[in-house]
């Protein structure tokens, strides 16, 4: 028999190594990234700071410097050959120091008050419903993320990463539910077929049945195997063609129509809603950041000089093309990859939900550095996108 | 310019410094606590100029945004709480920009339902000329038509069927 103190340590020992089994448990099956936890927290923590640099304006903001130089080379570059920027950028000094116990607690509970502050400019209940459920943290995970920290860029791929990023769109939400309705059916059909294979492997082995019979036919399991497989089909079919209808573009109108250039090898982007003449555009190049020249925190083969700035909670209208070869236009965590096409101008609609700085690269074998023009889309405030807007056209 | 160009400094040095500093977020929480019935009393100005700007972008979203169901009292207190010092910051930015900006581009055509876009960009530039060539140059009317195909079209294709304009060799129908 123990005494209560010898007790009250027991216990707290079982407790810390059930953790750690969850925990060893955690960091090998569920190696996705965690949702909404300290993986956002790490690229939100980057996105306020350069959220405060869009909201301070004036000739002294982060983008306006690139863009000088970016508008610059968009005339110059009709004839000369895109080369890769070597522009260092002042990003703060994030990394895995910053997410200590009580620092990264505090972090995360800032960013999810952010991100929860934008809310109310829903204009959907549904939509709310999901935004809700995609920002809600775990009251445990962050407890443990307390404890044992992890840096899990959700919206970014994670080294090795299987899964799906997380999703920032209605639309990307759509594709991970479907893909898990499908992933259902799959596995049981091939649990059965398999069954039914190996069955058939052992009963008609060449022992027990010397003689091979030579015709062999039932009807019921003929009427049976037509059946089922229409009806699964069917299951399949009915929630993709919903989702495939639903990305129609002429549902609503758009708010801000955004032109993604593809260039080799790097993207411009056009902001022509605030024009008052041709000459005059809001216009800027994309370049990737050398593997050199990254910051602390920053990513390599991501990182870009000029990101594109776009309001959360707003229709988009993204215009795709190419001014050389083919190239592909793909951000996972929206959901959306479309192929820009020399002479044919591509749309896609897409409404992000959450605030926040997702990544994407091309898709689209495009030449050497086709591995080296990444897309950073930054989704702020529509405040914010005001002030950025107005520090790019003055 | 050196006026803004201060207040801009200071901004960001608040914010730089607020990012590192740990108790100074704590106090920034007591004011904003402290702040509680400014911030209620500016509520409803606020909504009204989030409702003004949805409503002329998109009426089918105005009247979706009629529908939303009202978040829990805990959770709404914080966010109004939080958004509404935001939203006051972006005010005090937006009242020093004198140029105002609107959220609106060109409205989605059922001539052109698909992906495929190209031809919309071609129509809307070929209705901003028609409407130039029968209005004359510089008609307000006209200022739509123009805002339309500047936001579909790329620059590089405007200035394209700028030039061949000029040159008379556009292969549309002016």
């Amino acid at each position: 028999i123990l005494c209560p103190l010898e007790a009250f340590i027991v216990q707290h020992i079982l407790t810390i190594s059930v953790m750690g089994l969850l925990s060893c448990f955690r960091s090998t099956v569920l190696r996705k990234c965690s949702k909404g936890s300290s993986g956002m927290s790490r690229f939100l923590y980057t996105n306020n700071f350069q959220r405060n640099l869009i909201s301070s304006g004036g000739n002294e903001s982060y983008y306006g410097y690139f863009n000088r130089r970016s508008y610059t080379s968009l005339y110059m570059g009709t004839g000369t050959v895109g080369g890769i920027t070597s522009a260092r950028i002042r990003v703060p000094n994030v990394g895995c120091e910053g997410f200590m116990c009580s620092s990264h607690l505090s972090i995360t509970q800032r960013n999810s008050r952010l991100i929860h502050s934008t809310s109310k400019i829903v204009p959907n209940s549904e939509i709310q419903n999901i935004t809700t459920e995609m920002v809600k943290t775990p009251e445990v995970s962050r407890w443990m993320d307390q404890v044992i920290p992890t840096i899990a860029p959700c919206d970014a791929a994670e080294p090795w990463q299987l899964g799906f990023q997380d999703a920032a769109t209605p639309i990307m939400q759509g594709i991970i539910d479907l893909h898990h309705d499908i992933f259902f059916f799959v596995i049981q059909i091939g649990v059965f077929v398999s069954w039914v294979l190996l069955r058939a492997l052992w009963h008609f082995r060449s022992k027990m049945n010397p003689i091979p019979q030579r015709i062999v036919h039932g009807t019921t399991i003929e009427i049976l195997w037509t059946i089922f497989p229409s009806v699964i089909l069917m299951f399949i079919a009915i929630p993709s063609f919903a989702l495939l209808y639903s990305m129609d573009d002429i549902v609503v109108d758009p708010a801000i129509t955004i032109k993604a250039i593809g260039h080799q090898w790097y993207w411009t982007y056009e902001y022509s809603d605030y024009n008052n003449s041709d000459e005059q555009s809001l216009a800027f190049d994309s370049y990737m950041i050398p593997e050199d020249d990254l910051e602390l925190g920053q990513l390599r083969l991501l990182e870009v000089d000029n990101r594109v700035v776009v309001p959360a909670k707003t229709h988009l209208r993204v215009i795709i093309t190419s001014a050389d070869v083919l190239h592909s236009w793909a951000v996972p965590s929206l959901g959306v990859k479309c192929d820009a096409v020399p002479g044919r101008l591509n749309q896609i609609s897409t409404f992000i939900q959450r605030e926040g700085v997702y990544y994407g690269q091309c898709s689209e074998i495009c030449g050497t550095n086709h591995a080296f023009m990444p897309i950073v889309i930054e989704a702020v405030s529509t405040k914010d996108y005001g002030s950025w807007v107005s520090s790019q056209v003055n | 310019m050196a006026e803004t160009a201060d207040k801009s400094q200071s901004l960001a040095e608040e914010y730089y410094v607020n990012d590192k500093q740990t108790t100074v977020v704590e106090k920034a929480v007591e004011v904003k606590e402290v702040e509680n019935p400014k911030v209620a009393a500016s509520e409803e100005p606020v909504a009204e100029k989030t409702v003004e700007e949805t409503t002329p972008v998109a009426p089918a979203v105005a009247q979706e945004s009629s529908e939303v169901t009202p978040p829990p009292a805990e959770e709404s207190t914080e966010e109004q709480s939080s958004g509404n010092v935001e939203e006051n910051s972006g005010n005090e930015d937006v009242a020093e920009e004198t140029p105002e900006i609107k959220l609106e581009t060109a409205p989605a055509d059922f001539r052109f339902p698909t992906t495929n876009q190209t031809r919309h960009c071609f129509t809307r530039y070929i209705e901003y000329h028609r409407c130039v060539a029968a209005k004359g140059e510089g008609a307000p009317e006209c200022d739509k038509f123009a805002k339309y195909y500047r936001s579909l079209c790329p620059g590089e294709w405007v200035d394209r069927w700028n030039e061949q304009r000029e040159n008379g060799t556009f292969p549309g129908p002016l």
